[in-house]
């Protein structure tokens, strides 16, 4: 069976985080994607009311990005800003790390901020966004350790603007973790091609802010891979739509 | 190059800049301490950051340079006051605020204004810069921010966060600097940041009319002055 645009959106998150863009853009891109069935849509936080009030008849979760893209604030404002966004509608966060504390080695205060934003968070989904794209391998495995005993549900690879995240970075994270931290990969998936590679290595969530580039490339992708390769993808997306969380659930 | 000037002159009109967000401290002590050894205006750095440089920078010159709402600035208002005051509270001495750029777009002026009022207001008379972002911007929108930053009491306009990640992106040029300076005259001053790598092209933007150059390449930039 194919996977079609209507399957795939559905373990999809897309965006729209530019410094330009204008109301009359950030409406016309959500009343254009809300046509899918997207996990979530991620908004500034300044467009935050404008997409709750969009979206509110719609499955998709509306994704505030916290600290975002570069994870520069003090704990005390990023809480704040956590604080604004449950208060507005929220019902997922994209959290960009504490990376000064992390490289500091000041793992006791990261593990403490994460615990304080999912608390804060209450039920709704929190992915935190290590950069991957700029740790090494150990790294990573550390990062994410913390991430997920502070109690996320998510480890977001990359905060995007450049940042591309790898095939091998997936593995790695899903071998160390498996189910009991959820990946979702975003930086750099252009294409279809490129989100069944993340899918087939594990990635349990896809970001893009070029989603229709996946669609309009899905078919040709699933001629490329074959039809066995396709239902084991196909199965496995299936499977993420009942297993992995989302503040509104599914259609 | 007309322009005389000694490198202690040039270090005094830099912004000696490092908005990395995986800077340890023992890295920003570094910058820091580097930044005071070249004597330059100021370090420009994220909020988290700014302990730390207020610490290692105490006693000397050098400013701390907070930026505020980087690099998107699509913030709600009481979300970058926050950014703010915690940054005055923790000892920063000067503000680079990236400006509502979706609402100037948008043509909402009076949240443009309100947002860098309340900024300029918590920050009790320290220097706010407001940062334009003139390669996403037409002429007209230049001019109409410039207006606004004036307006709302800030001290200097800024030609672009440096951020690489935004679609449009490009360095900074002459053009952009003597936009600002034409728009504010001599009513507030100009701050030229973004891909400003070389000694020639620092020289250059502050002939046509920077008072403040924002740079990563700082150390460089002075050595090279002949």
């Amino acid at each position: 069976m194919e996977i079609a645009p209507e399957l795939i959106a559905k373990i999809m998150d897309t965006s729209i985080i530019e410094p330009n863009a204008s109301q009359k853009e950030v409406i016309q891109f959500i009343n254009e994607m809300k046509q899918y069935p997207f996990a979530a849509i991620a908004v500034d936080l300044y467009y935050l009311p404008l997409a709750v009030k969009l979206l509110k008849d719609t499955s998709i979760d509306v994704c505030a990005t916290i600290s975002y893209p570069l994870g520069g604030l003090p704990t005390p404002v990023k809480l704040k800003q956590v604080k604004w966004a449950v208060e507005n509608g929220a019902d997922e966060m994209d959290v960009a790390m504490n990376m000064y504390a992390f490289k500091t080695g000041d793992y006791d205060s990261l593990e403490k901020e994460i615990r304080e934003i999912v608390e804060i968070a209450g039920e709704r989904v929190v992915k935190i966004i290590p950069m991957t794209a700029k740790l090494t391998p150990q790294d990573i495995k550390l990062a994410c350790k913390i991430i997920k005993e502070a109690g996320a549900n998510f480890i977001k690879t990359n905060s995007g603007f450049g940042q591309v995240t790898t095939v091998d970075h997936v593995r790695l994270i899903k071998s160390e973790f498996g189910d009991h931290l959820r990946v979702m990969v975003a930086g750099g998936v252009r294409n279809a091609e490129i989100a069944f590679a993340m899918l087939d290595a594990g990635a349990d969530r896809i970001a893009t802010s070029t989603p229709l580039d996946v669609f309009n490339t899905l078919k040709e992708a699933q001629q490329k891979l074959g039809v066995e390769k396709v239902e084991k993808i196909r199965k496995r997306i299936e499977a993420l739509i009942k297993e992995v969380p989302k503040r509104r659930g599914y259609e | 190059m007309k322009l005389k000037i000694t490198r202690e002159e040039l270090a005094r009109r830099i912004d000696q800049t490092l908005l990395e967000p995986y800077t340890s401290k023992t890295e920003m002590e570094a910058f820091c301490n580097q930044a005071r050894k070249y004597g330059f205006a100021g370090v420009a750095i994220l909020p988290v950051h700014v302990p730390i440089a207020r610490r290692v920078l105490d006693g000397s010159d050098v400013k701390v340079v907070a930026a505020i709402g980087f690099p998107l600035g699509s913030l709600p208002t009481e979300l970058k006051v926050s950014e703010a005051e915690w940054c005055i509270e923790n000892g920063a001495d000067e503000l680079d605020m990236v400006m509502n750029i979706g609402a100037l777009k948008t043509g909402d002026f009076d949240v443009v204004k309100r947002d860098i009022e309340e900024v300029v207001r918590v920050a009790k008379g320290r220097t706010v810069k407001v940062i334009l972002e003139v390669p996403l911007l037409t002429k007209d929108e230049v001019i109409k921010a410039c207006n606004i930053a004036k307006e709302a009491g800030a001290h200097f306009v800024k030609t672009s966060t440096g951020f690489k990640g935004f679609k449009g992106w490009r360095p900074t040029t002459v053009e952009d600097v003597k936009l600002l300076r034409q728009a504010v005259g001599t009513s507030m001053k100009v701050k030229a940041a973004g891909g400003i790598r070389t000694t020639e092209q620092a020289i250059a933007l502050i002939e046509a009319g920077a008072d403040r150059i924002g740079t990563s390449s700082g150390v460089e930039i002075v050595e090279g002055l002949k």
